[in-house]
C-alpha cells in the first residue's frame, strides 16, 4: 500500500465528513416524517443511501466510519441512549451484511446488497430489543422482515441511480477523487 | 441477468416465508374451540374442546324424560345416542368447527362449536 | 433497467397498501380519579380528539374530588349548600339522589361520613365500633339532599359522588371524542371500561372480567361494540383488619358495613357508563338474590354476576357474547333477566 500524502488525506476526510453529514440531515428529515405503520421499526431507511453508496463506490472502512460517526450524532441530537443502542446493533449488522454480500456478489446488484443490509438491520434491532426489554419484540420480525425486503430494494435503487447519474456526470470522480485514489491503493 | 433473478427469488423467499409465519401464528391463536350445549334455549354448559384429553361422554335429560347421549373427545363433540324417533342429531355425526351445529329438534337440544381467539386478544379488562 | 422500474412499481405499490391498512392511532396515560387511566382512539384526529377528553376527565375530577377543598363537593360538604352548582355537578347528584329510589337503596351518594369513619378516603384504615355506624347512618338518605337555591344538604350530612364520577367521566370522554368524529376508541379509566364503536377492523371490542379470587385471571371476556363495561367487587380496594378479617371498600348503606351479600363480583354493561358504574355497586350490595330480582324485572340492564361459591348469573342480553374462560370454563351459567 502506498503511502498517501497529506493533501489526499485531507480530501478523503473532507469528502466523508460532507458524506457523513449528509446522512445525519436525510436521518433527521426522514425521522420527521410521520411512520408508515403502527410496529415500531418499519421506515425506508433512507441514511443507509450514503453508507451503501461508501462501501460500493468507496471501502467499507470509510463507510463504517460515516456510519458510526452518523449514528452517535443522531443519538446525540435526539438524545435517547436506548434508540441508538438499536441503531448501531442494527447499523452494524446491516453494514456487514452489505460488506459481505458486496464482496461475494461483486457489487451487484445494488438492490438486493440493500435488501440484505435492510434485513439483517431489522434483525440487529430486534435482537437488541429483546435482549434489552422483552422477548415479544421477536414477534415483529417478520413484519420487519417483509418490510426490510421492500425498503431495502427501494433505498438501494436509489443508491444505484445515484451512482449511476454521478457516474455520468462526472460527480462521482470529483467527490470520490481521493476514495478512488485510495481503492488504487488498495489494488 | 440470472444473477439478478436468484437475488429476487431469495427476497421474495424471505418475503413469503415470513409471510407465512404470520399467517400460521395467527391462525394458531384463532385455533381453541368452544362447544355450547343448550336444552330449550337454555344454555346448560360449555365445553372447551381444545382442552379435553380423555374423551367422555354425557347425558342430557329433559323435563319429559327424554335423552340426548353427547360424546366429547379433543375437537370435536358429537350426539351418539337420544330417545328422539329421527336421530338426526346422531347422523349428524361429530362436529368440530363453528361452520354445522348439532340440533335435535325433537328434545330441543342444541350443540354449537364457537371459535374464539385465545385470552391475549382481550383488549381491556374490566375489575 | 426494466427490471429495476418493475422492482420499483412492484415495491411502491405494496409500501402504499401495507401504510393504507394501518388506521391512524394514537394513546394515552394518564392518572387522574385516584387511579391510573389508559385512553386510545383511532382515525383521523385521534390526538387531539384524546388530549381533550383527558381534559375533560381532570375537569371532571377537579369538580368531584372530596379529597381537594377547592371542588364544587367539597364547597358542598364544608358549607351544607352550594348555591350555583355547575350543570354537571347538579346533574351527578340528581342522578345519584334518582339512583337510590331506583335501587331501593342500595346505591347512597350521603354516605360519605361512613366511608370516612372506615378510612377508605384516607391512609389510615380502621374499623369503626357499631354505635359510631349507627350514629353516622342516622344522617344518610338521599332525603337529606334538597335543592332548593342549588344544592342543600341537612345537617351533618355530606355527599361524595365517587361511585359515578368515573362511569361520568368516561361517558364525557366519550362525548368529546364523538364530537371529534372519532369512531373508534377504547377508553380503560382503571377498569371502567368506556367504548366507542367497534375495533378499526369493525370487529367488538373483548374485554375480560377479572377474576374476584385470582388477581391474574379472568372469569371470562364479553365482545361488546359502543358501550361500557364497569365491574365492581370487593377485591379493588380493602384493608385486614386488627381481626384478621378483610373489609373491603364497598359500603351497604343498609348496614355501614362491607357487603356481603353473596356477590364477589358485578358487572354492568350498558350504554350509560355513569348507570353502570351506580348499577355495578348496587348489585354488588343487593347480593345474589335482590340483584337477580332486580335484573329480571329490568331487562334493559345487562349484567354478569359471580357469586361466593363461583356461580354466574349472567343476564339474556349479554350471555350470547359472554365467553367463560379459565376456572369458569365449565361453570353452570345462571341466565337471568
Amino acid at each position: 500500500m502506498k503511502k498517501k500524502t497529506r493533501g489526499e488525506n485531507i480530501k478523503r476526510i473532507t469528502a466523508l465528513s460532507l458524506l457523513t453529514a449528509l446522512s445525519l440531515i436525510i436521518f433527521v428529515i426522514e425521522s420527521m416524517i410521520p411512520p408508515i405503520s403502527p410496529i415500531p421499526g418499519i421506515k425506508l431507511g433512507l441514511a443507509n443511501v450514503i453508507t451503501l453508496f461508501l462501501i460500493i463506490t468507496a471501502d467499507p472502512k470509510s463507510s463504517l466510519a460515516v456510519l458510526l460517526a452518523r449514528i452517535t450524532l443522531a443519538a446525540i441530537f435526539a438524545g435517547q441512549a436506548v434508540s441508538f443502542f438499536y441503531s448501531l446493533c442494527g447499523g452494524l449488522l446491516a453494514w456487514a451484511a452489505m460488506c459481505i454480500s458486496s464482496r461475494i456478489l461483486n457489487k451487484k446488484p445494488v438492490w438486493f446488497i440493500s435488501a440484505a443490509g435492510a434485513i439483517f438491520h431489522n434483525i440487529g434491532q430486534i435482537t437488541a430489543a429483546a435482549v434489552l426489554m422483552t422477548k415479544a419484540a421477536l414477534v415483529y420480525l417478520p413484519y420487519l422482515l417483509i418490510s426490510g425486503c421492500i425498503t431495502g430494494v427501494l433505498t438501494g435503487l436509489l443508491t444505484d441511480f445515484t451512482i449511476e447519474k454521478m457516474k455520468k456526470s462526472g460527480l462521482l470522480d470529483k467527490l470520490s477523487y481521493t476514495v478512488t485514489t485510495k481503492r488504487k491503493d488498495n489494488m | 441477468m440470472k444473477r439478478n433473478f436468484i437475488c429476487i427469488l431469495i427476497l421474495f423467499a424471505v418475503i413469503a416465508l415470513s409471510g407465512a409465519f404470520i399467517v400460521y401464528t395467527q391462525s394458531k391463536k384463532a385455533d381453541s374451540l368452544t362447544a355450547y350445549i343448550y336444552s330449550n334455549d337454555v344454555l346448560i354448559r360449555t365445553i372447551d374442546l381444545t382442552s379435553t384429553d380423555e374423551p367422555y361422554s354425557f347425558t342430557v335429560t329433559t323435563d319429559n324424560g327424554e335423552y340426548n347421549t353427547v360424546f366429547v373427545r379433543q375437537g370435536e363433540i358429537a350426539v351418539v345416542e337420544a330417545s328422539c324417533p329421527d336421530e338426526i342429531c346422531v347422523k349428524t355425526g361429530f362436529i368440530h368447527s363453528s361452520a354445522l351445529p348439532i340440533v335435535c329438534l325433537p328434545n330441543k337440544l342444541s350443540i354449537e362449536i364457537r371459535s374464539e381467539k385465545s385470552e391475549e386478544d382481550i383488549d381491556a379488562v374490566a375489575q | 433497467m426494466k427490471i429495476k422500474f418493475a422492482l420499483i412499481a412492484a415495491m411502491i405499490v405494496t409500501l402504499i397498501l401495507c401504510s393504507c391498512s394501518q388506521p391512524e392511532e394514537y394513546s394515552m396515560d394518564i392518572f387522574a380519579m385516584d387511579t391510573y387511566m389508559s385512553l386510545m382512539a383511532y382515525g383521523r384526529n385521534s390526538e387531539k380528539a384524546l388530549e381533550e377528553a383527558a381534559e375533560e376527565i381532570e375537569k371532571t375530577e377537579e369538580l368531584l374530588s372530596v379529597t381537594r377543598p377547592d371542588s364544587e363537593i367539597s364547597q358542598l360538604n364544608e358549607n351544607g349548600f352550594l348555591e350555583n352548582p355547575s350543570d354537571d355537578m347538579l346533574y351527578l347528584v340528581k342522578t345519584g339522589v334518582e339512583l337510590n329510589g331506583e335501587v331501593d337503596g342500595a346505591f347512597d351518594i350521603t354516605l360519605y361520613p361512613v366511608i370516612q369513619a372506615w378510612g377508605f378516603t384516607t391512609e389510615s384504615k380502621n374499623i369503626p365500633t357499631e354505635e359510631t355506624l349507627v350514629g353516622l347512618l342516622s344522617d344518610t338518605g338521599v332525603a337529606r339532599v334538597h335543592f332548593e337555591n342549588g344544592i342543600t344538604l341537612d345537617d351533618n350530612t355530606k355527599v361524595d359522588l365517587g361511585g359515578i364520577a368515573k362511569g361520568y367521566a368516561g361517558k364525557k370522554a366519550a362525548d368529546i371524542l364523538k364530537q371529534y368524529g372519532i369512531t373508534s376508541a377504547l377508553l380503560n379509566m382503571g377498569g371502567n371500561i368506556q367504548t366507542i364503536g367497534a375495533k378499526p377492523d369493525g370487529s367488538s371490542w373483548k374485554i375480560g372480567i377479572k377474576d374476584p379470587q385470582n388477581e391474574s385471571s379472568l372469569v371470562g371476556s364479553v365482545e361488546i361494540i359502543d358501550k361500557a363495561v364497569v365491574t365492581s367487587g370487593g377485591y379493588e380496594r380493602f384493608f385486614i383488619g386488627d381481626d384478621g378479617k378483610r373489609y373491603h371498600h364497598i359500603i351497604d348503606p343498609k348496614t355501614g358495613k362491607p357487603a356481603e351479600n353473596g356477590i364477589i363480583s358485578a358487572t354492568v354493561i350498558g350504554d350509560d357508563g355513569t348507570l353502570c358504574d351506580a348499577l355495578s355497586t348496587s348489585l354488588y350490595i343487593m347480593g345474589t338474590e335482590k340483584a337477580s330480582e332486580y335484573l329480571n324485572a329490568h331487562s334493559e340492564t345487562n349484567a354478569i354476576l359471580v357469586t361466593e361459591d363461583r356461580t354466574l348469573y349472567i343476564t339474556r342480553g349479554i350471555e350470547p357474547v359472554f365467553k367463560p374462560l379459565n376456572e369458569y370454563i365449565n361453570t353452570t351459567i345462571n341466565v337471568i333477566g
